[in-house]
C-alpha cells in the first residue's frame, strides 16, 4: 500500500461522511494567542513554550499561539512594560482584530521587583484597559497558565 | 607565574604601578597611571592569551578620588584574575582610552558606558551614537547610572522628552534589500530587533538592535536592594540562568566580606548549576531539531526536559531553581531526596543519548547543520566570543569550570570529567557520548554535539556530587549567616564574583555603599559577547583569505543559528 492509497482511501471515508456529528454541548471554542514581551526576564517564556510539549499539548485544548496579532483572539502579555518597548507594544494592539490583553507573570501585573526604576513605564490607557485577565506567579507554572487560558476561553 | 606578571606589569609601567592588596590570592589589583601604560599592559596581556572579562564604569566622583573610574577585569593563562583601576584623569574628565583595538569585546560594554553613564572613549569613535540601551523614549543626556542622578528626577526628565525622531535609512548597494525583523518576534520568543541586509536569500549582513527589554536592574541593585538581598534581583535577570546569575552575585557578595561558603553548599551550588545546564542544553537540542523540521524527535526531547524542570520544582519548589542561594551558601526548602535526583537522571539521559546519536548521523540533519552559522576559531578568538559557542568553534579550553575552578569544582575528579567532553575522541569509553572533536569548527552542528557532550558531562558532575553528599555528614549546614562579616567590610570594597553557566560565564563585580547598600553592581552576561558572534556565524563572508569561496547562509538559516546560540536578551539588556 502507498501513500496515495492511504490518502485515497481517508479521502473515501471523508467522503461517506454525510454530516458533523450532532452534540448538545456548547461548541467547541478555540483561543489563538499572540505572544507580546514587553522585558520579561525569558522565564515566562519558557513556560508558554512548555505548553506545547506533549506533556501540556495546548493545541488538543483549541489553544495555540499565532505568528501575527492580526490572527489572534488576545495577546499574552508578559514584563514590566519597559519604556523602548512602549511604540512596539502600542502598534502590536492596534494590529489586534479586538483588543483583548491576558497578562501573565508578577510583574506583568504591576512591575513586581522592577518597580520604580526609570525605564519601566505605566502602561498606556489603551493597554491597561485591554486587560480582561491576570495569570500570577513568578513565573506560573504551565498548568497554571493552561488552567487560567482555559477558563478565559469558556467565560 | 604571578612574579612574572608583576615584573611585566612594573616593566611596562613608566612609574611602577600601584598594587592594592586584595583577599582572595587569585586576584591581582593594580591601578593604572596613564593612556599608554593601559594599552602596554593590554596589547602584552592579549599576546599571553589573557581573556578579557568585564569592564565596569564606576561613578566615584563623590568619593575621594573624585572621578570616574573604570576597572577591567582580564583572565589569565594561570588562574588569577588581574583587575585594572583606570581613574580618569583630570585633563578628560569624560572620556577614557578605548582598549577595542586589542579587545573588541569590549565594544559592547562602551556602547553602554556611552548610554547609561555619557562617556566615551577619546581614540576611537562609537559605532553607534546613541540608542544602544537606551531609545528613542529616553531624552540624550539621561546618563541615568551616574550617582548624581536620582530615580524621581530621572522620571521628571523622561516626562519632558519629545520623542526623537528615527534615524533615517542609510543607502543600499544595488540589488540589496533589507528585511526588518522585530523587536516583536512571531512566536514566543524575547525582544530584539534584526535587520538583514540581502540579496536574493543569501544574508549579506545583519544588524542586531537590542535594549528592548532594559529595565533599569543596575539602578535597581543601587536603589532598591542592599547587598544581603540582592540574589532576589539577580535571579531575574535572566531566567533560564537563574541559579547562575544568583550563585555569581552570592560569590561577589562572599569575596566582598571575604568569607566561603561552607563546603556542603558548594557541593549543593554544583549539583544545581549542572541541572541548569542540563535542562537548558536539552531544551535547545530539541528546538534546533524543531527548527530543522524534524520534529517527531524534538517533542520527545521536549518531555525529557520537562521531566528535567520537574526534578527542579521537586528539589527546590521552584521549576527555575529560583529562592535557593543566598551569600553565605544555599537554603534548600526541604530535605532533598538524592536518590529521586538519581532516578531521574537515570530516566532522562540514556533517552536523550539515544535520540542525539540517531540524529547526529541522520543525513538530513547533518546537510542542514554542517557548514551552516560558521564561526570561525579565529573569529572566535578576535571578537572574544565566550562559552559554549566559543568552545564549539575549537576553543576548547574556554571554560570557567577549568580555568578558574570555584568551589566543589577544584576537586580532581570533576576536573577530569570536565577535560574528557573536549578530549579527542578515545578520551574515556565509559561516556556514554563520545565527542566528535574533529568537527568542532564552529557550525550549528558543533553546538549540537557539544550540547549533548556536555549534558554527559553534567550528568557525571552531579553523580560525583551526589557521591560527596552521601559522603558528607546530612546535619552539616549549607548556610552561614555572613551579615556581621558584610557590616565589616570596609565601603566602596569590591568583590568579583563569577561561573561557567550553561551560555558561559557570568561576571558580577559588586561594590559597596554605605551602611551594607549596593553602590554599584555590574552584570555581565555571556551574551553580550556572544551576540557580536552571532552575527559574524550568519553573514557572508570569505572561507579565510585566500580562498574564494565565502560562507553563506540563507534566511531561512538564521531560526537555526540563532537557536544554536541562544542568546540571551534579557541578560544583555538589563
Amino acid at each position: 500500500m502507498n501513500v496515495f492509497s492511504i490518502v485515497w482511501k481517508n479521502f473515501k471515508q471523508w467522503l461517506s461522511v454525510d454530516k458533523p456529528p450532532q452534540s448538545n454541548a456548547a461548541p467547541p471554542r478555540s483561543l489563538y494567542l499572540r505572544h507580546l514581551d514587553c522585558g520579561s526576564c525569558n522565564g515566562c517564556e519558557l513556560e508558554l513554550n512548555a505548553l506545547s510539549n506533549p506533556l501540556y499539548d495546548s493545541v488538543q485544548y483549541g489553544i495555540q499561539f499565532e505568528s501575527s496579532p492580526r490572527h489572534a483572539d488576545a495577546l499574552v502579555m508578559t514584563g514590566p512594560y519597559t519604556r523602548n518597548l512602549d511604540e512596539a507594544a502600542r502598534l502590536t494592539l492596534a494590529a489586534m482584530p479586538a483588543p483583548i490583553i491576558i497578562t501573565i507573570g508578577d510583574c506583568a501585573r504591576d512591575g513586581h521587583i522592577f518597580q520604580d526604576t526609570y525605564a519601566i513605564m505605566e502602561r498606556p490607557s489603551e493597554i491597561q484597559s485591554a486587560i480582561q485577565q491576570h495569570i500570577p506567579g513568578c513565573p506560573p507554572t504551565p498548568g497554571q497558565i493552561l488552567a487560567a487560558l482555559q477558563k478565559f476561553k469558556t467565560e | 607565574m604571578m612574579t612574572d606578571l608583576h615584573a611585566q606589569i612594573r616593566r611596562i609601567g613608566a612609574q611602577a604601578p600601584i598594587e592594592l592588596p586584595r583577599h582572595n590570592p587569585a586576584e591581582s589589583h593594580f591601578i593604572i597611571a596613564n593612556d599608554d601604560e593601559l594599552l602596554a599592559i593590554c596589547q602584552w596581556m592579549r599576546e599571553q592569551a589573557y581573556y578579557f572579562c568585564t569592564m565596569v564604569v564606576s561613578d566615584e566622583r563623590l568619593l575621594e578620588d573624585d572621578s570616574f573610574k573604570i576597572y577591567y577585569t582580564f583572565s589569565s593563562p594561570q588562574s588569577r584574575l588581574i583587575i585594572l583601576e583606570y581613574p580618569f584623569n583630570q585633563q578628560h574628565p569624560r572620556s577614557y582610552v578605548s582598549i577595542r583595538e586589542i579587545f573588541p569585546a569590549v565594544e559592547s560594554l562602551e556602547q553602554e558606558a556611552w548610554d547609561l553613564f555619557g562617556l566615551q572613549p577619546h581614540n576611537q569613535p562609537l559605532i553607534a551614537e546613541n540608542g544602544f540601551i537606551l531609545h528613542k523614549p529616553f531624552p540624550h543626556n539621561l546618563y541615568p547610572l551616574r550617582r548624581t542622578r536620582r530615580q524621581s528626577r530621572l522620571e521628571d526628565r523622561i516626562a519632558k522628552t519629545a520623542v526623537n525622531p528615527a534615524p533615517a535609512p542609510g543607502t543600499l548597494p544595488e540589488g540589496m534589500m533589507i528585511l526588518p525583523v522585530g523587536p516583536i518576534h512571531a512566536g514566543v520568543i524575547e525582544a530584539g530587533h534584526f535587520s538583514f541586509h540581502v540579496a536574493g536569500e543569501i544574508i549579506e549582513d545583519l544588524s542586531i538592535q537590542l535594549g528592548y527589554k532594559h529595565k533599569g536592574i543596575e539602578k535597581l541593585f543601587e536603589t532598591k536592594f542592599t547587598l544581603a538581598t540582592g540574589w532576589e534581583l539577580a535571579e531575574k535577570v535572566s531566567g533560564d540562568a537563574s541559579f547562575a546569575h544568583s550563585l555569581a552575585y552570592c560569590r561577589a557578595v562572599e569575596a566582598l566580606a571575604g568569607v566561603n561558603a561552607p563546603p556542603s553548599a558548594e557541593i549543593w551550588r554544583t549539583l544545581l548549576l549542572e541541572l541548569e545546564r542540563v535542562y537548558n542544553h536539552i531544551a535547545d537540542v530539541g528546538a534546533m531539531l524543531h527548527d530543522i523540521s524534524f520534529d517527531v524527535a524534538a517533542s520527545e526531547i521536549a518531555v525529557l526536559r520537562e521531566t528535567a524542570v520537574r526534578l527542579n520544582q521537586r528539589l527546590t519548589q521552584h521549576r527555575l531553581l529560583r529562592g535557593i542561594n543566598r551569600p553565605g551558601g544555599v537554603i534548600l526548602p526541604h530535605r532533598p531526596n538524592l536518590a529521586d535526583i538519581r532516578q531521574t537522571l537515570d530516566q532522562i539521559t540514556p533517552r536523550f543519548f539515544e535520540l542525539s546519536r540517531f540524529v547526529m548521523e541522520l543525513s538530513y540533519c547533518r546537510e542542514r547543520t554542517i557548514a551552516t552559522g560558521v564561526l570561525t576559531l579565529d573569529e572566535a578568538r578576535a571578537i572574544g566570543a565566550t562559552g559554549l559557542a566559543a568552545r564549539a568553534s575549537g576553543w576548547r579550553t574556554h571554560d570557567f569550570r577549568l580555568r578558574h575552578p570555584h568551589g566543589f569544582y577544584v576537586s580532581p575528579s570533576i576536573q577530569t570529567i570536565i577535560q574528557e567532553t573536549i578530549t579527542p575522541d578515545g578520551g574515556n569509553p565509559q561516556r556514554n557520548i563520545p565527542l566528535y572533536t574533529s568537527s568542532l569548527n564552529g557550525d550549528v552542528f558543533s553546538r549540537l554535539i557539544l550540547r549533548v557532550a556536555e549534558v554527559e558531562t553534567s550528568r557525571q558532575i552531579i553523580f560525583e556530587a551526589l557521591d560527596a553528599l552521601a559522603d558528607s555528614d546530612a546535619a552539616a549546614p549549607t548556610w552561614q549567616p555572613i551579615q556581621q562579616e558584610i557590616q565589616n567590610a570596609p565601603n566602596h570594597e569590591f568583590g568579583l564574583g563569577f561561573t561557567e553557566s550553561w551560555r558561559g560565564e557570568i561576571f558580577y563585580w559588586v561594590m559597596k555603599g554605605p551602611n551594607n547598600t549596593i553602590f554599584r553592581c555590574k552584570v555581565r552576561d555571556p551574551s553580550v559577547f556572544n551576540w557580536p558572534a552571532l552575527r559574524l556565524a550568519v553573514i557572508r563572508k570569505k572561507v579565510d583569505s585566500r580562498s574564494n569561496h565565502h560562507w553563506e547562509n540563507i534566511l531561512a538559516d538564521f531560526p537555526l543559528i540563532n537557536k544554536s546560540f541562544n542568546l540571551s536578551y534579557a541578560g544583555h539588556d538589563l
